[in-house]
């Protein structure tokens, strides 16, 4: 770089950067300026296109994907948007007004309180599934669950256990109440690992992180896990059933299209994508 | 007449205080040195003078100008004041090349500056070095720049902080007799900081004398130099031999005083007290081999070759003759006089150069 | 990869690093300047984000800016929007912990500036506003874009605060790194695999052009 051009340079680059920075930060509050009213301004009818967003239990992440996509042919100017969680951090943040419209729950006792606290529909709370726990293992693993069952778990070849978070993701209250109820608890207590929800569990148990672990019916028959392991189905009454709720919350945006998609879920169609994942229906 | 008068006082956190009580010409071309050891506050009075520190108290005029008033807070900042300052690392711009550090600040049109850029590049010799940048010139051409950037402006006043001290020997002194032609030209009042004599003897036409944040003597400075007011001054400016000494006769305004184990003819005040400094400059005391010479030099004392330093061109040489003389002889000369340590020798002073000072 | 999430993980990088280089530079002047003894609680203050859990600034963000939090009530009353779970939100939490990022290299370089060119300046008679834009910001500029370099780099890894303050919206609050968090969680290692191996290539191109600049910079000093 030509000496003589050195002082020009720095005060030419100088003033570029300014004028970018400038730039930069116009556009950005312009453009979150308009992503802000959006939201507030959709009062969409029927033939405009709609967002619907679902806060869903984490043990619906490919369950959930079939029935938004079946969804869509029956009613396709509804788009779902949903987001996974453990039902437990999704009702905090739906106590905090988070701008969800529909909350998939795993237990049904969160959405309940949320029409307690008005917070949600009161007559659109509905059951929509039980879910059913299993013992999974990778089949690389060598752990046979399918023979020993939960006796599995005290495998000395099992050096971590996999359940979800026991205060946030009813799947973990169940696994911990299965294990107990089971009579194994006390002696592997001090090898479980805890997920913050139910599919990073899974995630856990499929990647070898953990050698077992109690995760839902519904991950493990899914096609990611589904040829990865073997799995034993935890009996139903070693743990509280998994009454898995919804509910279409009062900040709603779109109730009609939210009403739609509960609709749809508890039909006919959408009760048999859920059958295809496990799940035990209510008036089965 | 118009002066710049500056009366205050600056006090730091660690407990150091400068107090400052000083004028100097306000108009038309002077250069007075702020002289001193280091520490002794002379770069504070010159922040001070432009703004750059704020004293506690006191005021400072410039002419009709208030810069400084603690009692109505004034105090301009040196945006306001139209003084040129050169520091002692002359604090050229790293990013901006030699036209463009002379340019900065020069007021006016493009072309009108353009102009006055051009000719203080040429009257500062550095003609060709317009888009060299201050690391690429040596410090002779960096101090050269300073200057001409601090003359660019055509300021009031012109603060210099020790604008020799980063050049080495040599270009030192070329320096020196330049400096005073570049000064004289910008014919603005001139205050400069320095500890070295030779610049303050070379550039200066009045002196403030400095000791730990004290002002001790000022004016014209062959005056200071050649009377300094006490011992303190006496060191400062360079007298070489300080010595305590008693009158012990007085005669038609001179005195014959007693020194250690000799005694001194000096011209001395009628007023003056018995017990007195006796300060003789260097320069001022001859040698000589001869034992009787007649000639009018009233002290002849005899002694011996202390030590002897040689100091560029000139040599110092500590003479015991009943007191502890310094004389300073050119070197061509001591070697004339073959002297050697353990050397007899004879040590002429003319009474009129010595300077007495009251105890 | 996810390309409505790499937009807005480069809306919140480029908002956040261009809030705090308006914010951050000014203070950023004042504690290079100022001599005031209670100069090291701002620094510390400033730095504090550095050390605290995401969690920790998460859950105060939630307390003050959340519904029932002063901060978040003004914020809807002025714009009937809540703060948490939008844009706004994760832009604001961003902001905060990108703090020292940004204004620790600024002061730094600030510092660095020999207070005798700006002291000539002002003695040439120019302002210290013109002496700042003159003088110190060019010769403290290296120091300022690698602030603003690290702050936008920064940003886009940002995960523990935005999780938790935005709430995983797709097209409003789920950045890149989120769709990794997800995409592993959904075992789709390949997504999660793209998207991770564009983020550190991304990374690493804008960290060596930074470097690299101040190096040739450093040298042809």
């Amino acid at each position: 770089m030509p000496r003589i051009e050195y002082s020009l340079l720095t005060t030419q680059l100088a003033k570029w950067s300014r004028c970018l920075t400038a730039i930069a930060m116009a556009l950005a509050f312009v453009s979150a300026g308009c992503e802000a009213k959006q939201p507030a301004d959709s009062t969409p009818k029927a033939t405009e296109r709609s967002v619907v967003r679902v806060a869903a239990a984490s043990d619906l992440k490919f369950a959930l994907g079939d029935v938004i996509a079946a969804f869509k042919k029956d009613a396709p100017t509804i788009h779902i948007e949903p987001t996974f969680g453990a039902s437990g951090v999704l009702f905090e943040q739906l106590t905090n007004h988070a701008p969800f419209d529909v909350f998939l729950s795993a237990d049904i006792t969160y959405p309940r309180k949320l029409i307690e606290q008005q917070l949600a529909v009161a007559d659109t709370e509905f059951l929509y599934a039980y879910g059913e726990l299993v013992l999974w293992t990778s089949k690389f693993s060598g752990i046979d669950v399918e023979k020993l069952g939960i006796q599995a778990v005290t495998d000395p070849k099992v050096r971590k256990i996999a359940i979800a978070n026991p205060k946030t993701a009813p799947y973990g209250r169940a696994a911990e109440a299965a294990l107990k109820s089971l009579g194994v608890y006390d002696t592997i207590q001090d090898r479980l690992v805890e997920g913050g929800n139910i599919a990073e569990t899974a995630q856990y148990v499929e990647s070898g992180v953990a050698d077992v672990g109690l995760i839902a019916l519904s991950l493990a028959v899914a096609p990611a896990m589904r040829d990865k392991g073997v799995f034993w189905i935890v009996p139903a009454d070693a743990f509280p059933r998994l009454e898995q709720g919804g509910v279409i919350l009062s900040d709603a945006k779109d109730s009609a299209a939210a009403e739609k998609f509960r609709a749809f879920l508890i039909s006919p169609a959408g009760r048999q994508i859920l059958t295809n994942f496990g799940f035990n229906l209510p008036g089965a | 007449m118009n002066e710049l008068v500056a009366s205050f006082d600056k006090q730091y956190r660690g407990g150091a205080r400068v107090q400052a009580e000083l004028r100097a010409p306000a108009e038309g071309f002077s250069v007075t040195v702020l002289f001193g050891p280091s520490g002794s506050g002379k770069t504070t009075i010159l922040r001070c003078l432009a703004g750059l520190e704020r004293p506690e108290h006191g005021e400072i005029r410039f002419g009709a100008d208030v810069w400084f008033n603690a009692a109505k807070a004034v105090n301009l900042p040196p945006q306001q004041r139209g003084v040129g300052y050169l520091f002692q690392q002359y604090a050229l711009f790293p990013h901006r090349n030699v036209a463009q550090n002379i340019a900065y600040g020069v007021p006016g049109e493009r072309s009108e500056a353009a102009a006055r850029v051009e000719s203080l590049i040429e009257q500062f010799e550095l003609s060709g070095l317009h888009n060299r940048l201050p690391r690429e010139l040596s410090g002779g051409q960096q101090q050269r720049v300073a200057l001409a950037r601090a003359i660019a402006c055509r300021p009031k006043l012109l603060l210099l902080d020790e604008p020799l001290s980063a050049l080495d020997h040599t270009l030192r002194q070329n320096v020196r007799s330049q400096l005073r032609r570049w000064l004289k030209q910008c014919a603005a009042p001139t205050l400069m900081v320095t500890h070295d004599r030779d610049d303050a003897m070379a550039l200066g036409d009045r002196i403030v004398v400095l000791d730990q944040g004290r002002i001790l003597q000022q004016g014209p400075l062959a005056e200071v130099f050649a009377r300094p007011a006490d011992e303190t001054v006496a060191k400062i400016v360079g007298v070489e031999t300080v010595v305590p000494g008693q009158i012990v006769e007085r005669q038609a305004g001179m005195a014959k005083i007693a020194v250690n184990a000799t005694t001194l003819w000096a011209a001395a005040d009628e007023r003056s007290p018995d017990r007195v400094l006796v300060c003789i400059r260097g320069e001022d005391v001859v040698l000589t081999r001869a034992a009787e010479d007649a000639s009018s030099i009233r002290n002849r004392l005899r002694g011996r070759v202390v030590s002897i330093s040689l100091e560029g061109p000139v040599a110092r040489v500590m003479i015991d003759c009943g007191l502890q003389l310094a004389a300073t002889i050119t070197r061509p000369a001591c070697e004339e006089l073959s002297l050697q340590t353990g050397d007899e020798v004879y040590a002429l002073i003319k009474a009129t150069a010595i300077h007495v000072v009251p105890d | 990869m996810d390309w409505n999430a790499a937009w807005l993980t480069c809306k919140l990088a480029g908002a956040t690093t261009a809030v705090l280089f308006a914010l951050g530079l000014p203070l950023a002047v004042w504690l290079s300047r100022t001599r005031w003894r209670g100069r090291f609680l701002i620094e510390a203050a400033v730095a504090l984000p550095l050390v605290l859990p995401p969690t920790v600034l998460g859950f105060y963000f939630l307390q003050f800016a959340g519904p029932r939090g002063l901060i978040g009530q003004t914020f809807e009353r002025l714009t009937g929007e809540m703060l948490p779970f939008s844009f706004f939100g994760i832009l604001l939490a961003s902001i905060i912990c990108n703090i020292p990022f940004a204004v620790r290299p600024f002061e730094t370089a600030l510092s660095a500036v020999d207070p005798s060119l700006i002291e000539a300046s002002w003695c040439l008679g120019v302002s210290r506003w013109k002496t700042f834009w003159s003088v110190t910001a060019p010769l403290a500029w290296p120091g300022i874009v690698t602030g603003l370099v690290l702050t936008f780099a920064h940003t886009v890894g940002e995960f523990g605060v935005v999780l938790m303050v935005g709430g995983n919206i797709r097209g409003v609050t789920r950045t890149l790194s989120i769709t990794i968090y997800d995409d592993v969680q959904s075992m789709d290692y390949a997504r999660a695999n793209t998207t991770a191996v564009a983020l550190l290539l991304f990374s690493f191109v804008v960290l060596g052009i930074t470097y690299g600049l101040n190096q040739g910079r450093a040298r042809a000093r």
